[in-house]
């Protein structure tokens, strides 16, 4: 028997099953005790409770030293459990998570949020999620048609091009630009930067500032980029920053601050943060290991 | 690909501690590491990793020039023959701390000396006295602030020196109260030869009037028993303090402060002096440093304080005010950070927080008009933690900012938030405010009455090293 067939016995066998059940329930015509707490509005949002303030132990023997624990590392630990097993609540969660982890990698972010940020919209090659996660090659890629779109809408030779990309995380997207683009604008144009129109890239990789480097020419491209969620939070970006962009730079030229999120550095702190670098980049004409 | 980070080395920095006790002078010099502690590839954040002790100095008598007067010219003469010891020169300390303590700081010229002195010892060293201060001070020095953290409990440091007791409890490593009594090994004085009494401090004095009013001369025997007694007392205000009982009449004139806070304490280590005595008992020749300091460890030790809680010893006794000083007084600000060119460093900014004004926001004008007289040159305005840290919530609270700073005294302007938002703050603030000299850091932790004095920013870094002087614990 193929694995195919066995599969499609085991579900007969269980949708038989829940026939069944279904037909006792309506026979026996008792009343649900719980179908009040079933109804779907008052089933509570899992991942809304806060992991680290979340106390899962009962009667535990000190219970400041157990809360200070937990508040020390956003890592599932105190979770108790049931005989060796972890509680129901725990298992559930870390699905939750794992959940929102791919919801974020596989969400787009909303047609109307470029224009929001007065920022042009390109695609890659990519013309999927799947073939974007199957061909990150064409993530790093754009063909004639946003080339023209880039050309017709972007100045060439800006001081600093910016570059937003979903990459693996368009709720980093949502969540951080609203407050890190204003945060780095501010900060570069307070030291007499000259920007250019930004770019919001679809399906975009890291290197896609190379191919746009080499379009545009600007002096600095800096992009922010959603980073591959993890359990632990899936809004993360980060922003690259490379001197004189363009095709054949190699992966060592580039800066990079990572974690930038509500738990690691705060969307529009981190943007203050990056307009300095970008200024000590512009100051010192490189950028990567170069700038070391 | 490389990291945005721009300091992979670590740094260095020199620490001078002076600590001018009722008895001894010591001066200790260290050295501190700082380092970024984050990945390469985050913002990063520097902390000192590390603390090492480079040069301990000899324990000098504190020279006076009468019962009233400190002796300067003597104090520097030491401080001077101490440096040339270690191998340093003045303008090789990066920072540190000048703590005069016990009954050193109520002679008429301590203040004038102390400063004069911080003035010489280096660029940064910051000159302090104040009973509470020291208490924190000697409690981080003597390692019972590490101890209380190491142990998630609240661990109380009792420092007993020649003029002082003082009292600092750490709850897991954060000091939520201090005292400060007038009980010492040295406020007694006797002759090593004779054993006889030479001196009584106006203080001892009170005691003994209170207990032998009509007491005339006595020797001998009769006389260490009477001294006996009198320190018995002494130890047991100490033990009323600390048990939060009610005092007696003749604890008032040793009580100097008391901001202890009513909770469970954990355990006690004792520092300073005549704590070297506490844990080493058995001495027999008593009157060997001319005081009363072992008789007092006695004391001690036969008290409730040491019976009734677990009693731990620290990392440091006798050395544990100077250690304090030298290794422990320094912080590092967040390193996002907005310092506009040459405005630091600044000494003795006061720390003001904000009301709440009718519409629910922050104003700090009328704080600020306590801050008003010539003394400071500017004011710290301190930023209570924001409900979230967006951008337009920021833009909004620099916008009362750029209101209210103009006609708040002083300059540069210094804001400290709570929270990592300085870098965007401050770059708000300049866009604002053109042209006006802003310093505005985070990473600090900060209380209501805290003084701060703010050094140069650190080499290839945009961290800024703090000392916070706090000096009340009244909440």
């Amino acid at each position: 028997m193929s694995l195919e067939d066995s599969v499609r016995l085991i579900v007969e066998e269980l949708l038989k099953g829940m026939d069944q059940q279904k037909s006792q329930n309506s026979s026996t015509n008792l009343p649900l005790a719980n179908s009040a707490n079933n109804n779907e509005c008052e089933i509570k949002d899992l991942a809304e409770i806060d992991l680290q303030r979340y106390l899962q132990v009962p009667d535990p023997v000190n219970k400041d030293l157990y809360e200070e624990m937990k508040l020390s590392t956003p890592a599932r630990i105190g979770v108790w459990r049931c005989g060796p097993r972890p509680l129901t609540d725990t298992l559930l969660r870390f699905r939750a998570d794992h959940a929102v982890a791919q919801d974020s990698v596989l969400g787009v972010v909303p047609e109307e949020f470029p224009a929001k940020y007065n920022m042009v919209p390109i695609q890659t090659l990519c013309s999927s999620k799947d073939e974007y996660l199957t061909r990150p090659d064409l993530g790093r890629k754009l063909d004639d048609e946003n080339l023209g779109i880039l050309a017709k809408g972007c100045p060439k030779g800006a001081t600093v091009q910016i570059i937003v990309s979903d990459g693996l995380s368009s709720k980093a997207v949502e969540a951080n630009i609203p407050n890190l683009l204003p945060a780095l604008t501010q900060g570069l144009e307070g030291m007499g930067v000259k920007l250019g129109t930004p770019i919001f890239v679809r399906n975009g990789r890291v290197a896609i500032m190379d191919t746009i480097g080499e379009e545009l020419k600007p002096e600095v491209a800096v992009i922010l980029i959603g980073e591959r969620p993890g359990l632990g939070t899936a809004e993360s970006m980060s922003a690259y920053i490379g001197y004189n962009p363009r095709l054949g730079m190699v992966e060592s030229e580039r800066t990079v601050i990572s974690n930038i999120h509500k738990g690691g550095t705060p969307a529009a702190e981190a943007g203050a943060h990056l307009a300095s670098l970008i200024k000590r980049i512009l100051d010192a004409k490189a950028s990567g290991v170069n700038l070391e | 690909m490389a990291y945005g980070n721009n300091m992979a080395k670590e740094m260095t920095l020199v620490s001078v501690g002076i600590d001018i006790g009722t008895t001894t002078t010591q001066l200790v010099i260290s050295r501190l590491t700082l380092v970024n502690v984050m990945p390469g590839s985050q913002v990063p954040k520097v902390e000192i990793s590390h603390k090492s002790i480079a040069y301990l100095g000899k324990v000098h008598f504190t020279p006076f020039e009468d019962r009233q007067h400190v002796d300067g010219a003597a104090l520097r003469k030491i401080i001077a023959k101490e440096y040339e010891k270690a191998g340093v020169r003045p303008e090789q300390i990066d920072t540190g701390a000048i703590i005069i303590t016990g009954e050193t700081a109520k002679k008429e010229n301590a203040s004038e000396i102390i400063h004069s002195l911080a003035d010489y010892a280096g660029d940064f060293v910051v000159a302090t006295a104040g009973p509470d201060l020291e208490s924190v001070i000697a409690g981080k020095g003597s390692g019972a602030e590490a101890l209380s953290k190491r142990l998630h409990g609240c661990i109380a440091n009792i420092d007993i020196g020649g003029g002082t007791t003082n009292i600092a409890y750490f709850d897991r490593g954060k000091c939520i109260g201090t005292a400060c009594i007038n009980v010492g090994g040295r406020l007694f004085e006797v002759d090593p030869i004779s054993h006889n009494l030479t001196f009584i401090s106006p203080p001892a004095e009170k005691i003994l009037s209170h207990f032998y009013p009509n007491t005339v001369q006595t020797q001998g025997e009769e006389e260490l028993v009477i001294i006996k007694h009198c320190l018995r007392s002494m130890v047991e205000c100490v033990e009323r303090v600390i048990f939060q009982e009610p005092l007696l009449p003749q604890d008032n004139c040793l009580v100097m402060t008391n901001l202890l806070p009513n909770v469970k304490i954990d355990g006690v280590v004792f520092s300073g002096g005549v704590a070297r005595y506490i844990y080493l008992p058995g001495i027999n020749e008593w009157w060997i440093h001319g005081d009363v300091g072992p008789l007092l460890a006695e004391a001690f030790r036969e008290s409730r304080i040491y019976s009734s809680l677990p009693v731990h010893e620290g990392t440091e006794t006798i050395h544990a005010t100077v250690l304090g000083a030298g290794a422990h007084t320094v912080n590092v600000s967040g390193s996002t950070i907005t310092v506009s060119e040459h405005t630091l460093p600044l000494r003795n900014v006061p720390a003001v927080y904000p009301e709440l004004n009718a519409s629910g926001g922050f104003t700090w004008l009328k704080s600020t008009e306590n801050y008003t007289d010539a003394l400071y040159r500017t004011v710290a305005l301190i930023v209570p933690p924001l409900p979230n840290t967006d951008f337009t919530t920021i833009l909004s609270l620099a916008e009362t900012l750029a209101g209210e700073l103009p006609s708040i005294k002083g300059e540069p302007k210094v804001v400290i938030a709570q929270q990592d938002i300085a870098k965007v703050l401050g770059q708000t603030l300049q866009r604002l405010l053109t042209n006006m000299p802003i310093v505005c850091l985070d990473g600090i932790e900060l209380a209501f009455g805290d003084f701060l004095d703010i050094a140069k920013p650190l080499p290839h870094q945009d961290a800024v090293p703090v000392i916070v002087k706090t000096l009340v614990f009244a909440r």
